[in-house]
């Protein structure tokens, strides 16, 4: 390590341990958006997420559907983020801050479970989260759904982007909720079984779905109890299929593309016995 | 709105012949007769265009057909086979902002017997005055039993233009994005008197050299040969080909070498 | 006008049966000007491992530069040559580093596993969001057409050849409808045993 240690005092010292945000380029970027140049096109999860607490548990659920634009980015992207075996969070709002906020949290979380010895309290979580988000007033654009059972119960928590929280026995969020917390405040019950709960999770996600056009393609279902947490997905439900199967595929014949020059990279394939 | 509508009092004058003279063959460009609607909430017409259909626009493809190669040139004949006249040649491609929205547009538009123009800029615009030019132009010819000179055609389309200055009209006549590079190849190889088989492959070839250069121009190279007597149109060439060809004939090798990094 | 499209250009990442492609074009412009047509946008990590960067090329170079420094000391820090996951997860961090004021480049990862040879695809936006479809990823001015050709010519399962056939046949259906990009492209396909890397014949208009 002493080559890197001469590095220390050096400009290269953010390259090898970066410590939060590089704001180098603001001033540039900044110069170009004044000149009129259009901003690139951040991908959103224009999304429907819904969580819902039962009598011993909680059921969290989310559509996987990525958007830039118009333009569907990804198909298949998992919004139900795993925090610690006992908690999970379903993200709407900008995609990447969503993956580093969660990635951030799991992180925390774990190395406070080693810290102390025990299972990491959903309250923590929150908090983390929230003291996280508040110090960038909402810059961070990542609106969570934070839910799991602790020693102490179960908890589902509603926190947007500028840092507010709200404690909620059940909750949707994302471009879609408007249709899926309809189908919550018509269904939900207190003290719900297991299968109640994941039903009307289900149902409430399809209805963000089917009324939504940034949510959509399948379904990402967890249920967290006390003993256990079950990870269901994707789901695809009916109306996502596509609408009929197709009949005949593009096969191309080898050589239909015509190659101009051409030049191999060969491996010497040794067996290695180092499994890395 | 500007005209050259003749004064009233100066209608209907008698000439020495004793015919009576029509006043109004001269007065003819009226560019007041055709009105564009204007945009509401007395917005200007230029800055509304740009807004919604300029290079800012949110919506891509609703962004105006722009970009072309086109060109022009005269010679004489070399030698007695050779009839000489106009060599016309234009590139094929549509494009709105990146998105090439056309590959086969026909940009030589006929404006009379004997004459053609070629469209740059939004495609609608000149397509549309190009077809006024016609009229007009069919219009004269009937009326004064005579064949319309080119300028007297170009005055009275940069007349009627001129009339809409200021709204937003996007028309160029001859030339267009890529015709920097085409005017070298014309600088470098052109030569007054040519046969019409080494004119016709100048003219595909500084249009090639433009769609090399020029992302806004592309697909097949149209060409129309006027000649003292007719207007002869030749089908398109792909420029792509050309290209090819071009690069086989002063044996370059031009495609990509794979590198190992 | 948008940055992202100022000096142009396009890449595509296709799976398959334990080979992946992937596919750059070789226009370098400026807005509607071409000036060079030797500039590939996919750059060599390790053996089996590719990256491509599209968007401003300038910020492209930077951002090379920056994986590039960043996977070496990986290699020399972890000695064992890198994972296509791994190199993602890294460009993804870098990224999101710049979130507030990013780089106008974005990044796409394709490779083989170095161990498992599993062909690993991904795409992300400018500032590191990772999209990993088990079927294709395109980046750059020519990926709205490329999502929609690949969806028909890709397919489940295929081997080395038809691979190449579907990724340079959908980038040369995109080339035709995008003026910023084209002028040849390169298609590199990786497999267990070797690298073909192979210039198809394009439209240089």
């Amino acid at each position: 390590m002493a080559a890197v240690d001469s590095f220390q005092n050096g400009v290269l010292q953010c390259e090898i341990e970066p410590n939060g945000f590089d704001f180098s380029n603001c001033t540039r970027n900044c110069a170009l958006a004044r000149m009129g140049a259009a901003p690139p096109r951040l991908n959103s999860t224009g999304t429907t997420i819904v969580a819902v607490t039962y009598k011993d548990g909680v059921v969290m659920g989310a559509d996987s559907r990525a958007t830039a634009g118009n333009i569907i980015a990804d198909k298949h992207c998992e919004k139900v983020h795993y925090i610690t075996d006992s908690i999970y969070a379903c993200g709407a709002g900008t995609a990447a801050d969503l993956d580093q906020v969660t990635k951030m949290l799991s992180s925390s979380l774990r190395l406070l479970e080693l810290n102390t010895g025990r299972k990491a309290r959903v309250i923590t979580a929150l908090r983390i989260a929230k003291q996280h988000l508040f110090n960038y007033m909402g810059y961070i654009g990542a609106y969570l759904l934070i839910g799991g059972v602790d020693p102490t119960g179960p908890y589902l928590y509603d926190v947007s982007a500028n840092g507010v929280t709200m404690a909620r026995p059940f909750a949707a969020q994302g471009s879609g909720s408007y249709a899926a917390i309809t189908v919550l405040e018509k269904d939900f019950k207190i003290g719900m079984t297991e299968e109640e709960a994941s039903n009307l999770v289900q149902v409430a996600l399809h209805a963000g779905m089917h009324g939504d056009n940034a949510s959509g393609n399948s379904l990402n279902l967890v249920v967290i109890t006390p003993e256990k947490t079950i990870f269901r997905g994707p789901i695809v439900p009916d109306f996502c299929n596509k609408p009929e199967p197709i009949e005949s595929d593009y096969k191309f014949k080898t050589g239909s593309t015509t190659v101009l020059k051409k030049k191999e990279i060969k491996f010497d394939i040794v067996e290695s016995m180092d499994m890395h | 709105m500007w005209g050259l509508t003749c004064r009233e009092d100066e209608r209907d004058t008698e000439d020495a012949l004793g015919e009576t003279f029509d006043a109004t063959a001269i007065e003819a460009p009226v560019s007041g007769q055709f009105t564009f609607p204007n945009p509401p909430l007395g917005l200007q017409p230029k800055g509304f265009v740009n807004a919604h259909f300029g290079p800012d626009s949110s919506a891509k493809s609703l962004q105006f057909r722009k970009g072309t190669t086109t060109l022009a040139f005269v010679y004489e004949p070399l030698t007695e086979k050779d009839v000489g006249g106009i060599i016309v040649a234009v590139d094929s491609r549509a494009s709105a902002g990146e998105y090439i929205s056309s590959k086969s547009v026909m940009k030589i538009l006929d404006v009379s017997e004997h004459m053609v123009a070629t469209m740059a800029g939004g495609a609608a615009d000149c397509q549309f005055w190009c077809r006024t030019v016609n009229k007009y132009c069919n219009l004269f010819e009937l009326r004064e039993r005579s064949t319309i000179t080119v300028s007297a055609a170009s005055k009275y389309f940069a007349n009627v233009l001129y009339g809409y200055k200021g709204q937003g009209l996007s028309v160029v006549c001859s030339v267009g994005s890529g015709s920097l590079n085409a005017y070298g190849i014309l600088d470098t190889y052109y030569k007054p008197k040519m046969s019409d088989e080494e004119a016709m492959s100048l003219g595909r070839r500084a249009i090639m050299h433009a769609t090399y250069r020029d992302a806004g121009s592309g697909g097949v190279c149209n060409l129309v040969h006027i000649t003292p007597t007719k207007k002869i149109r030749y089908p398109g060439v792909d420029v792509s080909k050309l290209w090819y060809e071009f690069a086989d004939e002063i044996g370059r090798d031009i495609a990509y070498n794979p590198r190992d990094d | 006008m948008s940055i992202m499209s100022y000096t142009g250009g396009t890449v595509l990442a296709m799976a398959g049966d334990d080979c992946v492609c992937i596919a750059s074009d070789l226009r370098l412009g400026e807005q509607m000007n071409t000036v060079a047509v030797d500039q590939k946008k996919v750059h060599k990590m390790s053996d089996k491992v590719y990256v491509g960067l599209c968007g401003f090329h300038s910020d492209a170079k930077t951002v090379l530069d920056k994986i590039m420094f960043r996977k070496n000391l990986y290699e020399l820090r972890e000695n064992r040559s890198i994972k296509p996951k791994v190199l993602a997860t890294i460009i993804s961090n870098l990224a999101y580093q710049h979130r507030f004021g990013s780089f106008f480049t974005e990044p796409l990862v394709a490779g083989l596993d170095p161990v498992s040879h599993k062909p690993y695809i991904c795409a992300m936006d400018t500032i590191g969001n990772i999209c990993t479809p088990e079927d294709f990823v395109a980046i750059g001015t020519g990926a709205e057409y490329l999502l929609g050709v690949s969806e028909s010519f890709w397919r489940k399962g295929m081997n080395s050849e038809e691979l190449f056939e579907a990724t340079a046949q959908s980038m040369l259906s995109a080339l035709e409808r995008d003026a910023a990009s084209g002028w040849g492209a390169v298609v590199y396909t990786i497999t267990k045993n070797n690298v073909n890397i192979r210039t198809i014949k394009a439209r240089m208009d």
